[in-house]
């Protein structure tokens, strides 16, 4: 069964369309405790595109914090799924005014078409939403965790899904955080940023420290820069709480660009040792790279929470 | 009009990070944590069981 294919709550597993697409602290919007900003959008244009799932999803859950700013002029598009053919095949609209309308719809191949029983959300306000979806059956919509929507129906005109596009609105923000999409249920999961305390390990990139890359506010003004094959970077991670919960998985994201080299893999350090994804094939432009470790490398079972604290992270230049 | 003519000149600079290194300019680590399974459609908590306790005394003569 297909677990965790993407996660992040940040522009480096996200990549801006534009300038409306910015990380943003505004309190009440995303969850201090676990986060430290979300992605504001503001602007039907705008959205932040995530990179590709880790594999395309027959059945997909989407989980994310979700901050509505002001009521909308009129209804629009909050979040867009794709297929693997790059085709938008399952969106969540909201409609104008407070309380808003939230209505889900599917692409039946020639038109969108609305389904279940929609239901209403104030603004402003937070909510963890968890979507659902299945081309074969149906959907189901929960909202801070309880059921609040569904439909069952086939939905023919596409058989998976492979990214999402975190969409803006006409008047005000939406506000994205915590995005996780796995095969599984989602229902319950939080994903907890450890952003970046100081140096790991070891740094043997030709230029650029820690301190480069660290920035909660992405800017591409500086970085860490790699001339050298299998060039290695780590970074120690500033050890949030975990409340005790169980760890379901570790995930590096990074914004990445092409030099002579042309690949990159993400890495962790569990107990003294290096691991590392498999390459990812850079472009010339900065885009968006995930790293997904369910367990850890170091026993290949489920993460402590200790562990999943300790693990430092950071990069591998490639050829 | 026989002389060639020039009516403005610009010269502009191109400039950039260095194009020939790969670069990184964000990372983050991220952890996901399950607080539960509250609303899991794959896990239904268990149903509260009601047990019924009967107790039968019995005379025993002593």
């Amino acid at each position: 069964m297909t677990g965790i294919v993407f996660a992040g709550g940040e522009i480096g597993a996200f990549v801006p369309a534009d300038s409306d697409c910015v990380e943003s602290v505004t309190s009440g919007r995303f969850d201090s405790a676990r986060s430290r900003c979300a992605i504001r959008v503001y602007n039907i244009s705008s959205y932040a595109e995530s990179r590709a799932f880790a594999s395309n999803l027959t059945t997909m859950f989407f989980h994310a914090d979700w901050g509505i700013e002001n009521a909308d002029a009129s209804e629009q598009t909050s979040v867009a799924f794709y297929d693997s053919g790059g085709t938008e095949v399952f969106r969540i609209n909201r409609s104008g005014g407070t309380p808003a309308t939230i209505k889900p719809y599917y692409w039946n191949g020639s038109s969108w078409v609305a389904t279940g029983s929609t239901f209403t959300v104030s603004a402003p306000q937070l909510m963890t939403i968890d979507l659902k979806v299945v081309p074969a059956s149906g959907w189901e919509l929960y909202i801070n965790g309880t059921l609040r929507d569904s439909a069952s129906v086939v939905m023919s005109a596409f058989s998976n899904l492979s990214k999402v596009r975190l969409k803006g609105t006409y008047i005000g923000y939406n506000f994205w955080s915590q995005v996780i999409v796995s095969g599984t249920s989602t229902v319950g999961l939080r994903l907890v940023t450890d952003a970046i305390s100081g140096a790991g390990n070891s740094n043997n990139w030709t230029s650029g420290t820690y301190a480069d890359v660290d920035e909660q506010a992405y800017n591409d003004t500086d970085g860490l820069a790699s001339a050298t094959n299998n060039q290695v970077f780590l970074c120690a991670g500033s050890s949030p709480s975990l409340d005790g919960f169980t760890v379901r998985g570790v995930i590096v994201t990074a914004r990445v660009r092409q030099g002579t080299l042309l690949n990159y893999q993400h890495a962790v350090r569990s107990n003294g040792a290096n691991y590392f994804t498999a390459s990812q094939a850079v472009s010339a432009g900065y885009g968006a790279f995930v790293g997904i470790w369910e367990t850890d490398p170091d026993t290949t079972a489920t993460w402590t929470g200790a562990a999943a604290l300790a693990a430092q992270f950071g990069g591998k230049s490639i050829t | 009009m026989t002389d060639l003519t020039v009516t403005k000149v610009v010269a502009y600079i191109a400039e950039g990070p260095a194009p020939s290194d790969l670069a990184v300019t964000k990372v983050v680590k991220y952890i996901v944590i399950d607080t539960g399974s509250i609303g899991d459609p794959g896990s239904v908590p268990p149903a509260r069981r009601r047990v019924r306790v009967t107790a039968r005394a019995a005379y025993v003569p002593t």
